[in-house]
This record gives C-alpha cells, sequence and structure tokens, in this order.
C-alpha cells in the first residue's frame, strides 16, 4: 500500500512539475507580438534577347538597299542603287499637230461665170503636208499607234459637187487613204462639211519616193455637176486638213543628235545617313553605270561630274581621274536591248576611296548624252513606242577596310513612372556574344526637364560589346567575343529616375585595331547574339 | 534493490520530461510501448490486451495528429533578446528545412471495435474511419518565394519543386483480425482489412522545377504533373451538388492485411515486428486524373527583332500566349489503384520487473518511394493496478527531442486512455513539429483478479 501511494504521489507531482515549466515557457511565446521587419528577395528575370546577322545589322534600313554576297567566300557588300537617267520614245520624238489648206478659186475650177450653169467641171490639186517633229528628227515612216485626220470643208457653190481626197503614201495595209465627199447645194450658202478619219494602224511614209523626209502628200479632185444655177465668180472651196493626237508604235528616220543626259542626280548611300562621326576607310568601293539602250540609234554619255556630298558640313569631294567617255551602241533590231557597262574603282579612278572616306551622305552624278554622236552615218534609225534608254547607277561598298571613333547617339524623351519605393537596386545585365570584328562603347545619362545631368548609368563609357577575335593578315573573324556588362542603378539613382525626361545613349565603335590600320572584312556567317537581363533587388516592409 | 532501480527510472524519465522542448509523435510509438492495451493491434495484430475481451465505446475513440516536418513556429519567429517581440527569421527557418517537407494531418475514429480471448487465439474487430492528409512541399519553394530566384540560393541552379503535392485518403477499414500464441514464445497475429473508399486526392507524379541562368537570367520551367482524384470533382461542379451516396455506397474497394508477430527471447526480452497497413484501395467513383503535359520551357525574354518588327502588339500577346499555354492539362476518367499508408514497426521491450518495462522500436515508412524512419526508447510503468503510465523518446524526420506521455487509468471496467507523442505540443505547439493524440475509452470485460499489486492490470 505504501509503494502505490509513493508510485502515484511520484506520477502526479511529474506531471505537475511538467505542466508547470511547460506553461511558463508557453507565457514568453505570443505570436501576436511580431515586430516589423522587412522581405528583400531577389528576382532576376530575362528581358529580350536577339541574334542578329549581317543582313540585320546592315541591311534592315530599306527593301531597295541590296547586299550582296560573293559565293565562293561569302563577303559581304553593299550596293545603292539608283536609276539616274531614263528616256521614253516621246522623249526622242515629239509629234505635234500638222496639216494644210487646200483652196479651189472659181478660175481653179474653170466654171464660167452666167445666170445657169449646167455642164461638169473638174480641178485637181496636190500639196505636201510636213509633220510636226522636234528639231533634228527626219521621219521616214511611222505606224501610227492612234491619230486623227480632220477634213474641214467650206463651199460657195450654188451646184451639187464632189471632192476626193487621196493621201497615196497613208495607208491601211496596201490601201491609201482616199475619202470622197459629195456635197450638195439646197438653196442656202456657204455648205459646210467636217468629217474625222481615225489613223489607227496606219502607215505613212513621209519620204515622197526616198527624195525627202517629214512629208506627205495630199491629192485633191473636185468635180462640180451644173444644175442650172449661177455662177458669179466669186466661188471658192476651202478645204482644212488637220492630223491631230497622233501617236507611233514605230518609226524609222534619222532622229538626230537628242539630249540624253544625267541631270544632278544624286544616290543615299544610307550607311552613312546619319553622318557618323570618326573615320571611316573601305578599300575596294566601286561605282557601276548599267546602261540599257533599246532605241536604234548609238548614244554617248559623257560624265562630267562626279562627286560624294557631306550635307552637313556643306563639303562636296569631286571624283577625280576616272575615264569620262561611255559609248552605247544601237541594238541590232527592234526588241533588242543594247547594253554597256561602266565601273568606276581604285584602279580607273584617282581618289574614289578618299572621297568616302568622310562617310558623306549622298554620291552625285551628272554626265552630258548624246544620241547619234557622230551624225547622220546613213544607217536608219528605228524606235517604238516602248524603246528605252536608261541609267542605272550602282555604288557597292564591300565591307572590307576600318573605322574608328564612330559616335553614334540619340537624346529621348524619357519618362518613369513606375513606383520604385519596393526596389532597393536594379541591376541591368548585357550579353552580347559579338561575331563582328568591331568593338562598342557604351554611356547612358539621365536628363531632367532642363536637360541637366542627373547620373549617368556607368561611370564612364564602358566597352559593352567586345570585337571578335580575328585572323590578322585575312581580317576575317576567327572566334566570337562574350562580354558581359552589369549596369547597376543604386537606390539614389532610383530615387531619381522619375525626375528623369531625357535619356541620351550614346556609343562609340570601331574596328579591331582600327587606329593601327588592322583591315577587317565583314563576311556572311558573322553574327551578334544580344541578351538582356534584370536583377531587382526588393525592399518590402512586412509589418503585422 | 527493485525500488531503487525503479526509482531512478522514474526520476530519468521525470529529468527528461521537464527539460524537452520540442516533441513529435503520431505513428503511435506511444501505443507501441504500451502494448497490452485494447487499441494494440492496431500496430501489431500479435499484440494482444491483459483483458479476455473489450468493446469499445462506439465513436469515443480517437487518434488525431498533425505533423509538420519543415519546421517550428519558433523557427520562423523568433522571441528578440531585447524584448519578447517576435522576428521573423526567415534564414534560419530555411535551414531547418529538408529537401521536400511533408505536412501531415491524421484522424482515425474507432467507430466499433471489441475483441476476446478464446484459449491462446485472441480475435478482434473493428470498423473505423480513417483520414489522411498529406501535403509535401519542397524547400525550394520557399527559398523562391522569400529569397527569389535571383539570390545566391537559386541563381544557376534549379529550384526544385519535385514531389510538390497533396495526397487526400479517406476511407472507412472493416478489420478483422486474429493471433494466436503458438507457445510459449512466438505469438503471430494477422488483421484482414475490407476498405471502402471515401474519397480520394493521390499526387502520382511531381516533377517540376525552375532554372534560372546565372549568366543570362533565362528561366527554363521543366516537368510533368499527374494528380488522380475520386469523389472530389463533384464538389467543383457548378451544376449538379456531390450526393453523399457516392462517399458511402461506393465502388471504390480496398483490402489490406496487417501482420506481425512477438517473441519472448527470454523471460525479460521480447522481440516485436508487424507491418501494417499494406494494401491497396482501386478507386473508380467520380474519378477524375489531370496529367500536365511534359513542359520543357524556356523563357528568354522578347525576341527583340519581332518586337521592332512589330507594329499592332502582336508579338507581345503572342508571347503572353506562349506562358499561358505552357502548362495545358488533360483530363481522364479511368480508375486507378493507391496504396495504402503502409508502416512497419521492428522492436523489443526489456522487463525490468513485474511494474517497469523499457522498449525500443525501429519504425519505418515510404510515401512516395521516399523512405522515412524513427527510433523510439521507452519506458513503461504499472503504476498501481489502476494506472498504466508510459513514455518515450522519438528521433523522427531530423527532429531529435520528442518525448511522448501516455496513461490508462481503469474505473472498474471502464478504461480511459490518452496517449501522445508529443508532450511538449499539448502545451506549446509553437515550439513542435507535431501534435498528436490517441485517446478513448474502452470496457474491458474478464479483467484479472485483484490478487495481487504486482501483476499488470489489463
Amino acid at each position: 500500500m505504501k509503494k502505490s501511494s509513493f508510485r502515484i504521489h511520484l506520477v502526479i507531482a511529474t506531471c505537475i512539475a511538467a505542466t508547470t515549466l511547460l506553461t511558463m515557457q508557453c507565457k514568453k511565446y505570443d505570436p501576436r507580438k511580431i515586430a516589423s521587419t522587412s522581405w528583400n528577395p531577389n528576382l532576376a528575370v530575362p528581358i529580350a534577347y536577339g541574334t542578329f546577322d549581317v543582313y540585320d545589322v546592315f541591311a534592315n534600313t530599306d527593301s531597295s538597299d541590296l547586299f550582296i554576297i560573293d559565293p565562293q567566300s561569302g563577303a559581304v557588300a553593299l550596293v545603292y542603287r539608283g536609276e539616274v537617267a531614263s528616256y521614253a520614245a516621246s522623249d526622242i520624238i515629239q509629234l505635234g499637230e500638222f496639216g494644210t489648206v487646200v483652196n479651189f478659186t472659181n478660175t481653179e475650177m474653170a466654171l464660167p461665170i452666167g445666170a445657169s450653169y449646167s455642164g461638169t467641171s473638174t480641178a485637181n490639186n496636190t500639196s505636201a503636208l510636213t509633220a510636226n517633229v522636234n528639231t533634228g528628227v527626219e521621219l521616214h515612216t511611222m505606224l501610227m499607234k492612234q491619230g486623227n485626220l480632220a477634213i474641214s470643208i467650206l463651199s460657195d457653190i450654188q451646184h451639187n459637187h464632189t471632192i476626193t481626197l487621196t493621201f497615196p503614201e497613208l495607208k491601211l495595209g496596201s490601201t491609201a487613204l482616199t475619202r470622197t465627199i459629195p456635197v450638195t447645194y439646197t438653196g442656202t450658202t456657204p455648205m459646210v462639211h467636217v468629217e474625222n478619219i481615225d489613223l489607227t494602224n496606219y502607215l505613212g511614209n513621209f519620204t515622197k519616193n526616198n527624195t525627202t523626209f517629214n512629208e506627205l502628200d495630199v491629192n485633191t479632185t473636185v468635180t462640180i455637176n451644173g444644175s442650172g444655177g449661177p455662177v458669179l465668180g466669186t466661188e471658192n472651196i476651202q478645204i482644212d486638213l488637220l492630223f491631230s493626237a497622233i501617236d507611233f508604235s514605230n518609226a524609222n528616220g534619222y532622229f538626230g543628235q537628242q539630249t540624253v543626259g544625267i541631270d544632278n542626280d544624286t544616290i543615299l548611300m544610307r550607311i552613312f545617313e546619319n553622318e557618323p562621326d570618326g573615320y571611316f576607310e573601305l578599300i575596294d568601293p566601286r561605282v557601276r553605270f548599267t546602261v540599257e539602250n533599246s532605241f536604234g540609234f548609238p548614244i554617248q554619255l559623257n560624265f562630267q561630274d562626279l562627286k560624294t556630298i557631306d550635307i552637313s558640313a556643306g563639303i562636296e569631294f569631286p571624283l577625280t581621274g576616272f575615264p569620262s567617255t561611255l559609248n552605247i551602241g544601237a541594238p541590232a533590231f527592234v526588241g533588242q536591248v543594247a547594253t554597256a557597262v561602266l565601273e568606276l574603282n581604285n584602279g580607273n579612278t584617282s581618289n574614289l576611296s578618299t572621297i568616302i572616306t568622310p562617310t558623306p551622305k549622298y554620291f552625285f552624278f551628272e554626265a552630258a548624252g548624246i544620241s547619234n554622236p557622230a551624225g547622220n552615218a546613213g544607217t536608219l534609225n528605228f524606235i517604238t513606242d516602248t524603246s528605252y534608254f536608261r541609267v542605272n547607277a550602282e555604288i557597292e561598298l564591300p565591307l572590307e577596310g576600318l573605322a574608328y571613333g564612330f559616335g553614334v547617339g540619340d537624346t529621348s524623351e524619357f519618362s518613369f513612372g513606375e513606383n520604385l519605393d519596393n526596389i532597393e537596386s536594379l541591376m541591368f545585365r548585357i550579353n552580347v556574344n559579338n561575331g563582328f570584328p568591331v568593338q562598342l562603347l557604351a554611356q547612358v545619362t539621365f536628363l531632367d526637364t532642363n536637360y541637366i545631368p542627373l547620373f549617368s548609368l556607368l561611370d564612364a563609357p564602358q566597352r559593352v560589346v567586345e570585337s571578335a577575335i580575328i585572323n590578322t593578315s585575312t581580317g576575317r573573324v576567327t572566334a566570337p567575343t562574350r562580354k558581359i556588362t552589369d549596369i547597376t542603378l543604386n537606390e539614389q539613382q532610383l530615387q531619381l529616375l522619375p525626375r528623369a525626361k531625357h535619356v541620351i545613349v550614346f556609343g562609340t565603335s570601331q574596328s579591331i585595331n582600327a587606329t593601327n590600320g588592322q583591315v577587317v572584312k565583314i563576311y556572311e556567317d558573322y553574327t551578334i547574339e544580344l541578351k538582356l537581363g534584370m536583377q531587382v533587388q526588393g525592399k518590402f516592409a512586412v509589418r503585422p | 534493490m527493485n525500488n531503487s532501480i525503479r526509482h531512478i527510472a522514474l526520476s530519468t524519465l521525470v529529468i527528461i520530461g521537464v527539460l524537452m522542448l520540442p516533441v513529435r509523435a503520431q505513428k503511435d510509438f506511444m501505443l507501441y510501448g504500451m502494448n497490452n492495451m485494447a487499441q494494440s493491434h492496431i500496430v501489431n495484430p500479435a499484440f494482444m490486451p491483459n483483458s479476455k475481451g473489450y468493446i469499445t465505446f462506439p465513436v469515443m475513440n480517437t487518434h488525431m495528429g498533425f505533423s509538420h516536418s519543415g519546421f517550428q513556429l519558433n523557427h520562423l519567429l523568433q522571441t528578440r533578446p531585447q524584448d519578447d517581440s517576435l522576428i521573423l527569421t526567415p534564414d534560419f527557418t530555411l535551414s531547418k528545412m529538408a529537401a521536400l517537407n511533408y505536412v501531415n494531418m491524421d484522424m482515425n475514429n474507432e467507430i466499433l471495435g471489441f475483441g476476446f480471448k478464446a484459449n491462446k487465439s485472441y480475435f478482434h474487430f473493428n470498423v473505423t474511419h480513417k483520414f489522411a492528409m498529406r501535403f509535401m512541399y519542397p524547400k525550394d519553394l520557399f527559398v523562391l518565394g522569400i529569397k527569389g530566384n535571383g539570390s545566391e540560393e537559386l541563381l544557376g541552379q534549379r529550384a526544385s519543386m519535385d514531389g510538390f503535392g497533396i495526397d487526400i485518403l479517406d476511407y472507412i477499414e472493416f478489420g478483422a483480425g486474429y493471433n494466436r500464441e503458438f507457445n510459449d514464445k512466438l505469438t503471430v497475429g494477422a488483421k484482414l482489412k475490407y476498405i471502402n473508399g471515401v474519397a480520394n486526392v493521390y499526387t502520382r507524379h511531381s516533377a517540376l522545377g525552375i532554372h534560372t541562368d546565372a549568366t543570362t537570367f533565362d528561366i527554363t520551367i521543366d516537368g510533368q504533373m499527374t494528380v488522380n482524384s475520386s469523389n472530389i470533382k463533384p464538389f467543383f461542379d457548378t451544376v449538379n451538388s456531390p450526393n453523399p451516396r457516392d462517399f458511402l455506397i461506393n465502388s471504390n474497394r480496398g483490402f489490406g492485411i496487417d501482420l506481425g508477430g512477438t517473441y519472448k527471447l527470454t523471460d525479460k526480452i521480447t522481440l516485436q515486428a508487424s507491418i501494417v497497413d499494406l494494401g491497396v484501395i482501386n478507386w473508380k467513383t467520380n474519378v477524375a486524373t489531370l496529367s500536365s503535359n511534359d513542359v520543357n520551357f524556356t523563357f528568354q525574354g522578347v525576341d527583340i527583332k519581332e518586337l521592332v518588327a512589330d507594329t499592332s502588339g502582336a508579338v507581345m500577346q503572342a508571347f503572353t500566349d506562349s506562358l499561358g499555354g505552357i502548362f495545358n492539362a488533360t483530363e481522364n476518367n479511368d480508375a486507378y489503384s493507391t496504396p495504402l499508408h503502409t508502416r512497419i514497426y521492428i522492436g523489443g521491450s526489456y522487463k525490468l520487473n513485474e511494474k517497469i518495462e523499457f522498449g525500443g522500436l525501429w519504425y519505418n515508412e515510404f510515401i512516395h518511394s521516399r523512405y522515412r524512419t524513427a527510433i523510439t526508447a521507452s519506458a513503461n510503468m504499472q503504476v498501481v493496478r489502476w494506472l498504466r503510465v508510459g513514455m518515450n523518446y522519438t528521433a523522427y524526420a531530423r527532429d531529435y527531442f520528442n518525448i511522448g506521455f501516455g496513461f490508462a487509468v481503469n474505473g472498474g471496467p471502464v478504461q480511459y486512455y490518452f496517449l501522445t507523442d508529443n508532450l511538449i505540443g499539448m502545451f506549446a505547439p509553437h515550439a513542435t513539429k507535431n501534435w498528436q493524440v490517441r485517446t478513448g475509452v474502452n470496457f474491458l470485460i474478464g479483467r484479472e483478479k485483484k490478487d495481487a499489486d504486482s501483476k499488470s492490470s489489463y
């Protein structure tokens, strides 16, 4: 009994002791008394990425810009092309209205004066019409695509009569154009008759049987049938003939020495559009003129003024020592196009590389051109309504050379309305894997509304793009170079950011070892990979 | 001499009990030590009570447990030295977590139970409602939330969400057990269980990772997830209400078995081993299995070239759509099986005298192929004929200071018992990872006569 009592007391004492101690421990711990603290997560996120090849870097400005690749080496060249001169058939032959007036007097018609005339009388006339063409044009034949012949008759003969007009060398197929017009007296004078003839597909021969040019005969016959009316002696028939709205399908003859030059045309070299600073040297630029001639006569171009122009500085850089004359022969037959090419390069000019080096915005062209430079050599010229003469110019810039001190920059409006209270610091990571032999130093500066700098992201312009490694003898890249740049905005800068209203992004680039004359070449397989990431150190107050 | 040893043992238990702070349990470690109670067959079907029979009072025998292997509340909120205010200490909290952590909640309620001896055989029956919820979360989920993917811990590393998920197992067990003393040394027992599944969620596969590239900050999401469920979908049906019949009378059938044995090595030393809840449930009613596609998506930001070329905003829209389309899930309604929460107990006891017994236990379980173990040392004492007390120490799930306590008190044929594997949890929940209680009332039949104070009483 004593043992049992002891054991019970021991157990009860143990329970009381444990409960007391445990309860005391608990009193100190009150989850309602949580002090304020902070939460500082760190988040890292990718923002953007891109892989840019030579097309993206050099050829994405305009779809008309050409980007050519040497199929064997893969070397890349930029080509800026433009049509600097263009002439159509209407620029060579301008055909105006032309015509003549044929008169028949009483005398020519041999009508006897009297109160009553009942006989028959006939009179004839042949007149030449001279084609109205521009100076120097000697038209031999012409197939009309369209045209109109207006015939206007004014007669005061008080008898019925008939007028017959014939153009022996104006034929539709093999039939000469002939028109017989009856004029009926109805008791009143003058009698008027007007009609038009469609000349479509008529072939005119303006040589009067190879004796001349630009002329076309018309034969006119008047037959009067006396009906008892009077003959006063003052009778007259006037016939007006007018060719108008004439357009030709083709023509031949000799078309003279017409002007077909290049008149003050330019081509924009888009790579220099922003007129960058610095030194730029391409070692093998080329200017190529490609001339096409489908007119049936030779043409000669004489290049007078070729130069580059730095618009912003107002400086022109004339090209010298270039071959000035380019002869373009005539095509052998209608439908053929004669082509001639003149390429200007360092070998046939004195300073082509030199005038490209200042990074001019435009290449300027001026040339005089003339058709039939040797005059009329006896061979007939031909022309069709689709004939043309065009001069295309290409500026080819093989991307082989060097550059340094190239500054590119821009000032933009800036506004940042986000709440930055919960950001302790912000880090941007620029990760560039560069396969181009070019490096870039950059700086970003934020300015307030008065363009006063608030802060710059970097202490000094920093190299954010490192040049790829090259073979110094060939200028070709052998391995890309990765460069990681971390740009951190501290808490103070973050507080200034909402005040920023403008941002200047400025960069300076150069090809590798350019200042020592290292020439680099751009190839098709070059790429540059860009990845932009952001790491945010947050700060959040945690209040119970 | 015996009294001295008994006093020393009790004093040791008292000291341990007073000094202990965090405690844990829930796997019925205490019940295993008090192995001659009516409910002892739950952990080893070879255990039998000292009474000739018992009837549990309906619905009054309950087990409840909550366990969190990750951290304690006082890891997250620590007392500030200068006053009694609490400060958040996330770094310390993270240091306490394992790569994968578990939040367990168990609740078993014995609706009906009875057992009786017949010579050397012992028969027992039970109808028990069992509910278990298990939420698994990776440490990196908290690292990601607290420190961010740009932190030193995760930048350049894969934040592993592997294993993330939830399991809910709710079923009614109809058990019939039998054990027999084959001789003076060996007792073998088994219990067969017919199971009617009520509801289930089972995270069959969960692999998910978020990797942030240390250089580019590119974020790669990988993984795949498959979750089975039964009788859960009706709760999300916006048209029809869940039908209660589906939860009780349905096609969710399962079977389980408990096996166990004890062997008296000597008069004082006994070895025990058991495997319980070995079985499966085949879920067929209102089944919905959601499977995500196998994801491997890297977010690199916006494509600059596309963005520059885009004037209509289509690029940003396409980008948003692609993020939204990372995880596409498909659903099927095929039947599936889940295992029961199988546990393996291997233990031994040393009977110091007729009143005091010391024990040792090695506990084993597998959660989604992940092995978990525990070691328990226990002491039990028959204080008087109507009172038995026990205490234990358990090292479990990276928690090495768990003190359990239990007692069973008899008043006539009625027995009340209270067992906990985690005494501290009763008083200082902030200082524990676990909280567990098993309590109930039994009606004992054929208790041994009050012939001697030295004999065990039930």
